[in-house]
């Protein structure tokens, strides 16, 4: 069944892009607990699509260019984390790049708590 | 001056951590994450971790751990390493990108552990040592050497009729309650007389799925015994999560092989793999995985077989070493048929079987002759062993098959009444009390005097008794010839004469009641 449920959620876009009318019409056709796997699916792909680019002051227009370039066909969101200190944190789906400070600080303790 | 030296070391720390800071951005760091999705009895269901591999080490942001075990196409199977009550849906994961594995070093020997490699008896974590892995593939031929060095057991119906060699694996088999472990023990126990030698046999013994009383009991035993000293406890006991089941015995070989690297002899008992199985079994049907004959998953033989393939004798270019193994199989009503026993008689050098009926009428250890083999052993035999115990083996089959007959009560030739005397006391002279193994030039000198026919005017009933005395009188009166014994070379024409001069001489004083 969940094969099929991707291959539905797979086919429910057209030209990158959620076609409403398809969505509907398999939303009425589905049952519950298929409907449930649907939307999981669907939230699946669109967080592959997804990439998350956190700072903690707002990034320079030439800096937007190059995490474009990297991350081209995805779509790219900007948050902002003071807590990060310094550097950047850019999470795509399941990989996190953690090129920050806090993350180093952390790293630091982590080690000297295990080895000293 | 030295005020200034101080000065430029803090200096040259604090310009070290400040490397670290200026060093930001090189060392790109990626983390790989997952999520929680369906927790199901020790196993979790994790979305992500796409780049996770089998056997990986995870950890759960509320503190647990757990093994990878699974890879499908979008989630990720791990299996708890602890009881996970705490783990809720949409906990995150981060990869360790480490094979699971377990620090071992010297100061593991007298310790309890679980099977990673915690204490489990209240001391202190154990000095960090070496990181070995948990499933490591086993020694190819070339490093291999076929078994030559005795395993003394202490039990004259082992040493005699199934010897274990070093860097053998002999499994143990029988119903419950036969004394199984008490075999194992046994062996352990003996092991005390070789930590003053050159080759130190040391000892691991793994405790899977058994009662926290019995293991109580078996430590206990083992400390007051002073075979501590140099014994390692691995144990996964009943209350224990089935996924610390599973990785013990995996353990128990990862500290051995620790010892077989530094070219050292060791002697893992694994008690007992049918509980293995079970655990096993468990995991994989909350896993998923198809199941097969009696709802066992389709890779329970190599289960066995990649764990007691790792049992080894390693030639002298590989350092020497060796692991013995011991498995423990427990039958449900003496069948070996069934499929667990079946694989794993199959993947071992021999086994040694374990019968009720024995039992019950008073022979222990209650091994079954007939039915048990050793394949390897005899060529780890010592010389002197060998020349008295050679013919017993086909000595008590013809025994047994004559005592069936004889039970009919019809008259009997003088020679078949003979065997059937000899086969009564040979069988007598195999009984040997638990906790007591024997130094192997004592064995030799008790089957001697059974095969060389000097016992055959002893009433059956005073065998045990006679043996037991002889072995103080010899021990007292005769130290030399023990002591020629104890070289393990076939006992020559003086030797010979000398054993029987002890044998006479105590017959003066023995009385018979």
């Amino acid at each position: 069944m969940n094969k099929k449920i991707k291959q539905i959620a797979v086919a429910s876009y057209t030209n990158g892009k959620l076609d409403p009318k398809k969505v509907t019409v398999i939303a009425n056709t589905l049952t519950r607990k298929e409907l449930k796997a649907y939307i999981k699916e669907l939230k699946n792909i669109e967080r592959k699509k997804r990439v998350t680019v956190v700072s903690p002051s707002p990034l320079e227009p030439a800096e937007k260019k190059i995490i474009a370039e990297k991350f081209s066909g995805k779509q790219i969101e900007y948050k902002e984390d003071l807590s990060l200190m310094a550097g950047v944190k850019i999470i795509d789906n399941d990989i996190i790049y953690d090129l920050n400070l806090k993350n180093i600080l952390e790293d630091l303790a982590s080690h000297i708590s295990r080895n000293v | 001056m030295k005020q200034s030296a101080k000065v430029i070391e803090n200096e040259k720390l604090i310009e070290d951590i400040e490397k670290r800071l200026d060093a930001f951005g090189a060392d790109v760091k990626t983390q790989n994450v997952g999520t929680v999705e369906k927790i199901t009895d020790q196993v979790v269901s994790v979305s992500g971790l796409s780049k996770a591999f089998m056997g990986e080490i995870v950890y759960f942001s509320q503190g647990s751990s757990g093994v990878v075990l699974n890879l499908d196409e979008d989630n990720v199977s791990v299996i708890l390493l602890d009881k996970g009550e705490t783990l809720n849906e949409g906990d995150k994961i981060k990869r360790s990108e480490k094979i699971l594995s377990i620090n071992v070093s010297d100061a593991i020997l007298g310790r309890i552990v679980n099977p990673e490699g915690e204490p489990l008896d209240g001391k202190p974590a154990i000095k960090k040592g070496k990181d070995m892995p948990l499933e490591k593939i086993a020694a190819g031929v070339v490093e291999r050497e076929p078994v030559n060095t005795p395993l003394k057991t202490g039990l004259k119906a082992i040493d005699a009729i199934v010897p274990i060699g070093r860097g053998q694996r002999e499994l143990i088999i029988g119903d419950r309650g036969l004394g199984k472990t008490a075999i194992a023990l046994d062996t352990i126990i003996n092991q005390k007389a070789t930590q003053e030698t050159k080759k130190p046999v040391y000892c691991v013994y793994v405790a899977i799925g058994q009662k926290g009383s019995t293991i109580a009991q078996v430590i206990e035993r083992l400390r007051s015994e002073g075979a501590m000293d140099y014994t390692t406890f691995v144990v996964a006991g009943a209350s224990d999560p089935a996924s610390l089941q599973y990785l013990a015995p995996y353990a128990g070989a990862a500290i051995a092989e620790y010892f077989l690297e530094k070219g050292k002899d060791v002697l893992v008992v694994y008690d007992d793999l049918t509980k293995h199985a079970w655990a096993y079994r468990q995991l994989s049907l909350v896993l998923k995985r198809p199941a097969g004959r009696e709802a066992y998953p389709g890779d329970i033989f190599y289960l066995h077989s990649r764990l007691l393939e790792r049992a080894v004798k390693l030639n002298n270019k590989n350092g020497g070493g060796s692991i013995t193994a011991l498995p423990i199989i427990e039958t449900q009503a003496g069948d070996i048929s069934a499929y667990i026993p079946t694989n794993v008689i199959s993947i071992t050098d021999g086994q040694i079987f374990l019968d009720g009926g024995l039992f019950n009428s008073g022979i222990r250890p209650a091994i079954d002759v007939g039915n048990s083999v050793s394949r390897v052993g005899g060529a780890a035999q010592t010389p002197a062993i060998k020349s008295v115990a050679g013919k017993m083996r086909i000595d008590l089959a013809q025994y047994r098959e004559l005592a069936v007959f004889a039970q009919f009560g019809s008259e009997l030739d003088p020679a078949t009444a003979a065997l059937l005397e000899r086969g009564k006391r040979t069988t007598e002279i195999l009984k040997q009390p638990q906790y007591q193994p024997l130094p192997e030039a004592l064995e030799v000198l008790s089957l001697w005097a059974v095969t060389s026919g000097n016992l055959d005017e002893i009433p059956v009933e005073e065998i045990s008794r006679f043996e037991k005395e002889y072995i103080e009188y010899a021990k007292t009166h005769y130290k030399k010839l023990i002591k020629d014994l104890e070289a393990g070379s076939k006992p020559n024409e003086d030797t010979l004469k000398e054993m029987q001069k002890s044998l006479q001489q105590f017959k003066k004083v023995f009385t018979i009641k």
